[in-house]
């Protein structure tokens, strides 16, 4: 069956499931395309028999929930080759204990080849490689985690200078999920409790400016380049602020 | 985690300024944030571009419905703005970042009106969650073009929504999805079959929506209603207010979008409402002439290279064409477009588009046009001497005396004669049909309307500046109930086809005319029945 057929027939059957049966065709499709993308037998090379593909598949899942969806096309055919290599290491041991059950009942039958041994040690380093390139060790796995920390000292670090600095120390902005009005709180130290103010930015008809330093220019007490300079801006923004005030 | 750092991350996740100003380090340069490099620092003015849905904790004695219903009030947005302030950064880009990693478990998405305008902020917010080292952390899958997926560990999904705008099912996409967060970029854009289609997507519990754009409002464009409906989250902020505004810049975007009444100014950098504005073109009928059978060929000349320009330019006479046209919209500082257009098997195939930049009026671009022409073997030449081509129009008039017309915008052209009730065509004492005029440039819209929609053009797919220019020309209706044409964009393609317009109208249509009116009436006595 090719891959649309394939498709074709996830679809169908689907369709006759009942928890899906109230989607549409386009929805069903990526889900179809879904399954099919998680399907992997078709690119393995060592595995033969049923329980060898329910196996593999479930590792393939198994992978991909413990370390999550790799997005890169070489790092998915990395962990293709562990699944296979995983394969036939099942395949050797299954082998070795076949061969030793058959030995303890019938003592003419054959030793467990070196050959045999030697081939599941390489395979055995080659998968630990692989992983170790994958980052799935433990060791990897550490070292991770000590990023982590790195991570999170270097966050709390920057956000304890964040927090120092006056301009963010003593105010808060957000917006009243009420009214949908801004608010400013203003921290005191000198009080208990922070205190809510109404924001000075303004906002009217999608406009925001600082009211309060419009109303000392319109009294005369500063310039407009004052405002520009406060408001880091450009004194065309004042301008355009003015006229709209005006309008 | 420890119970100290769990409630730093309170503290930090709570204060969006907070949250980006220790994080979000220049893109391209994470590994700096380890080494106490730059964050970016969020201005005084964008600060109202910040969601704020964020800050709020869930209230126990309320449902889910009604503690979500009081996030979409605080964290929902529109922001019209001029261009270039930051504004995709800040409230799509900071805003989806914040949302992946504060929220569990829910689903958002990104829309815009097409590929290209999805690709660009959606790769930064995966180059963030793939290589941050903080971000990175969160990481789940990142899937990128063309469905662009990200997924986090604490069960958010953020996916890419192409609302496809240019095709003929707008909002496909949607199908599908039951999103909670939706940013929206451009959407001024959207159009009511596109929004139909996300009113079905969103989830249950209701959606915060962040909605990006310029204050151009279309008649077509279900923007009018969302600001109707959510005045009180609108923020308009011209692009003066940005730091970096200054008297050269302004003089830079002045000569770009043609002056303070231009419609391109007005949206663009003062952050004007424009309502009722309608798309002079209709899209759909004019991408029935789009063809993947040709390539038109593109050339760039400018002073770097203009010495080369003979072994630059590919040009040869279509050898099928009954005749090939030549017009061009002359720009001084900004673009000259040159089209040359082909009529094979009575259609007119764009075949070369030739943009200049910055070539001297007096001697450079009247060498080149003629060059072109004669590699070519035009037929017929038409420029726009409105105001920059009469120089070249008068140099190449001497050597291209019958073929060459001009263009002026600001005045009127004979479109036809004056007719009676009978449909006969009136003359004044002396025998001569009155003639019938128009704008030109009124005109040469509504003419190129009615050759696009009759499917009289074949236009090469590839030509992708055509299909962004005449999507971004709109009209509006001025006080003294004058139509004003204006681009969002450039137009300079655009003009360029209009001066074609009317070099068709005066070679093709015109002629006809005056012959059937010239003709011989039938002598009835002394009743004259001219024809129409």
């Amino acid at each position: 069956m090719d891959k649309k057929e394939e498709k074709k027939a996830i679809i169908n059957k689907l369709k006759g499931l009942k928890q899906y049966s109230n989607l549409k065709d386009e929805e069903l499709e990526k889900i179809a395309e879904k399954r099919l993308a998680g399907k992997i037998i078709d690119s393995l090379v060592f595995v033969n028999s049923k329980d060898e593909k329910e196996l593999a598949q479930q590792l393939y899942e198994q992978y991909i929930a413990d370390w999550g969806e790799l997005e890169n096309i070489a790092d998915k055919s990395v962990l293709l080759t562990i699944i296979d290599l995983e394969i036939l290491n099942y395949k050797l041991k299954k082998k070795i204990s076949e061969i030793e059950a058959q030995s303890k009942t019938d003592q003419s039958s054959g030793v467990i080849a070196k050959d045999l041994i030697e081939q599941l040690i390489r395979n055995t380093e080659v998968i630990l490689k692989l992983k170790t390139s994958l980052g799935m060790t433990k060791a990897e796995r550490e070292k991770s985690q000590s990023d982590l920390v790195l991570t999170l000292e270097t966050l709390k670090r920057r956000f304890r200078d964040w927090i120092n600095n006056p301009e963010n120390k003593a105010n808060y902005t957000l917006v009243c999920p009420h009214c949908q009005k801004y608010i400013l709180i203003r921290r005191r130290i000198d009080k208990e409790k922070d205190e809510v103010k109404i924001h000075p930015f303004f906002i009217k008809g999608g406009l925001t400016f600082n009211k309060y330093l419009f109303e000392l220019y319109k009294q005369g007490k500063i310039t407009k380049e004052d405002i520009a300079n406060v408001l880091d801006t450009h004194i065309d923004y004042v301008d355009w602020i003015l006229n709209k005030i005006n309008d | 985690m420890t119970n100290e750092e769990l409630e730093f991350c309170e503290l930090l996740f709570g204060n969006p300024k907070a949250f980006i100003e220790c994080l979000y380090s220049e893109r391209g340069n994470f590994i700096k944030w380890l080494e106490d490099g730059e964050c970016v620092k969020v201005r005084l003015y964008q600060i109202p571009m910040l969601t704020y849905d964020t800050v709020l904790e869930d209230d126990y004695s309320l449902s889910a419905l009604q503690n979500f219903s009081l996030r979409v009030k605080a964290g929902s947005k529109i922001v019209l703005c001029g261009r270039r302030i930051g504004k995709t950064f800040i409230s799509l880009v900071a805003n989806m970042l914040k949302a992946l990693i504060v929220y569990s478990g829910l689903e958002m998405s990104f829309a815009s009106y097409d590929e290209q305008h999805v690709n660009k902020p959606l790769d930064q917010v995966k180059d963030y969650i793939k290589f941050h080292p903080f971000f990175k952390y969160f990481k789940k899958t990142t899937k990128g073009h063309p469905e662009y997926t990200i997924e986090t560990l604490n069960g958010n999904s953020l996916y890419g929504i192409n609302e496809t705008i240019k095709s003929s099912d707008h909002g496909k996409a949607w199908w599908g999805h039951h999103v909670h967060i939706n940013f929206q970029d451009e959407i001024q854009t959207e159009t009511e079959k596109a929004y139909e289609k996300k009113v079905d997507a969103i989830s249950e519990l209701g959606c915060i929506e962040v909605l990006c754009g310029i204050p151009l409002i279309t008649k077509v464009s279900p923007l009018g209603k969302y600001i109707k409906n959510n005045e009180s989250t609108l923020l308009r902020l011209p692009q003066y207010v940005s730091p970096y505004w200054n008297d050269e810049l302004r003089d830079k975007r002045l000569r770009e979008y043609g002056g303070q009444q231009s419609l391109g100014w007005k949206v663009n950098v003062e952050a004007e409402l424009i309502e009722d504005a309608y798309g002079i073109f209709d899209m759909d009928r004019i991408r029935k002439c789009y063809t993947n059978t040709r390539q038109i060929r593109q050339f760039e000349i400018d002073k770097t290279n203009y010495q080369f320009y003979k072994s630059l330019l590919v040009l040869e006479p279509i050898l099928n064409a009954e005749k090939t046209y030549l017009v061009a919209d002359i720009g001084d500082v900004s673009a000259t477009e040159i089209l040359i257009i082909s009529k094979v098997n009575g259609k007119y195939v764009i075949t070369h588009n030739i943009t200049c930049y910055k070539l001297s009026i007096s001697k450079e671009l009247p060498e080149l046009i003629s060059y072109i022409i004669d590699s070519m073997g035009i037929n017929f030449i038409g420029l726009d001497t409105t105001i920059m081509g009469k120089p070249i129009y008068e140099i190449l008039l001497n050597k291209y005396k019958n073929k060459i017309f001009p263009c002026y915008f600001n005045s009127d052209i004979v479109v036809g004669f004056e007719t009676d009730d009978n449909g006969y065509v009136i003359k004044d004492k002396s025998g001569n049909p009155i003639e019938k005029k128009e704008n030109t440039l009124v005109f040469s819209v509504r003419r190129l309307q009615e050759m696009f929609y009759d499917q009289l053009f074949e236009i090469p797919e590839n030509f992708i500046k055509l299909d962004e220019e005449m999507s971004s020309y709109y009209a509006t209706v001025s006080g003294a109930n004058r139509l004003v044409f204006g681009s969002t964009t450039t137009d300079h393609v655009v003009q360029a086809l209009e001066v074609f317009a009317i070099l068709e109208w005066l070679t093709e249509q015109l002629p006809v005319q005056k012959e059937s009116v010239s003709e011989k009436p039938t002598t009835l006595g002394i009743f004259s029945t001219v024809r129409r």
